[in-house]
């Protein structure tokens, strides 16, 4: 009720409405891009993008789901439209990025990242929407009705979607001799 | 409080995030202690939430509020508003079509009159005699005036100019008129 109240300020020409529905969701809104596309830099421009795209569709939001669902939905669209037109570039960064934080530290430390790595990776190699499904709800703690509003689909598909990405995952994993 | 597996396999982000009533809890952690399947899934999921994100730091989250407002509303103003000129400009442009339509239908004269061009041409005719009209000419012409709304009949020009004050002049006076004139060096009429 309280985003609505926001945006129908803002409709009613009040722009700092602007101002308090960013800080709100800004933090939320990296994070589920950054899990998405695992790049720090362009998280931070495509947290903006999506900001923008957000208000300047604002007339569009029918109010028949949540704010929040809707925000999530443009966050996923702008950060899918970016893997698509970057799609050799960013397996490049994150494997970049992986051996030269793995030198720094020590032994024990090293291995347990290596761990964490091998998750991350295994999780950006699971097919877009089996990868969403487990972001949406495991990440970002939303129900299956919520992730099925995010994701345009019905709540059997999200389960079918989170499961089988849950046994991807699995057998990433064991693949590379991690346990889980 | 007994779950079934599949509900105990849905409220995974509930118990990851720490938002499971304590019966609620204690229950799921039952399950998970007797199920290998949800203890596999349970501990791919908390490694999959402990993966830090990077924090860009508080200048970007202090700054981009206020950049969003500001790109958003430069935005506003760049944006062309053709809705809004559409709205305002189309009962201004169906009155103008209406005001040309009347002014085309009203006073549009009807056909060219169908005469010998030397006749017509103000160029190359200095005064009309009978003998420039022929029979068939004058039949054409007064057919073509009498339905022409703008035509006026000889009595009329007499009434409405000063035509009618020289038809009243008699001869003597008529020369001594055109004598002052010449005089002058006055050309009118």
């Amino acid at each position: 009720m309280e985003d609505i109240r926001l945006v129908e300020r803002y409709c009613n020409g009040e722009s700092g409405a602007i101002e308090e529905l960013v800080l709100k969701y800004q933090k939320q809104v990296y994070a589920f891009i950054y899990r998405i596309i695992n790049d720090p830099e362009e998280a931070k421009d495509l947290t903006q993008k999506t900001f923008l795209k957000l208000f300047k569709a604002i007339g569009s939001f029918r109010k028949e789901s949540s704010f929040k669902t809707w925000l999530y939905q443009i966050a996923m669209n702008t950060s899918l439209s970016y893997i698509g037109q970057n799609r050799d570039r960013t397996t490049e960064t994150e494997l970049q990025g992986t051996i030269i934080e793995s030198q720094a530290g020590a032994l024990s430390l090293v291995m347990e990242k290596e761990r964490m790595d091998y998750l991350k990776k295994a999780l950006s190699e699971l097919p877009e929407r089996q990868k969403l499904a487990v972001i949406l709800r495991a990440y970002e703690g939303l129900s299956c009705k919520e992730t099925a509003g995010v994701m345009g689909c019905s709540e059997g598909t999200v389960k079918a979607h989170y499961h089988a990405a849950v046994k991807g995952l699995r057998n990433i994993l064991k693949e590379r001799g991690y346990e889980f | 409080m007994n779950f079934r597996h599949d509900e105990i396999r849905e409220r995974f982000p509930e118990y990851l995030k720490s938002s499971l009533s304590d019966e609620m809890k204690k229950a799921f952690e039952l399950h998970v202690r007797d199920c290998a399947a949800c203890r596999s899934e349970l501990s791919i999921m908390s490694g999959l939430v402990s993966i830090d994100v990077p924090d860009p730091g508080n200048l970007y989250w202090a700054t981009l509020p206020r950049k969003v407002e500001a790109l958003v509303n430069g935005e506003k103003k760049q944006r062309f508003p053709v809705k809004s000129l559409l709205i305002k400009f189309i009962p201004a442009a169906a009155a103008f079509a209406i005001l040309l339509v009347l002014l085309i239908t009203g006073t549009g004269r009807d056909g060219v009159y169908d005469l010998n061009t030397s006749v017509n041409d103000p160029f190359t005719v200095t005064y009309l005699e009978d003998g420039d009209l022929t029979d068939e000419d004058i039949y054409v012409l007064a057919e073509k005036t009498a339905g022409d709304s703008l035509y006026m009949e000889p009595e009329d020009i007499l009434d409405y100019s000063y035509h009618g004050e020289f038809a009243s002049l008699s001869s003597g006076e008529m020369e001594s008129l055109y004598e002052a004139l010449k005089t002058e060096q006055t050309k009118g009429g």
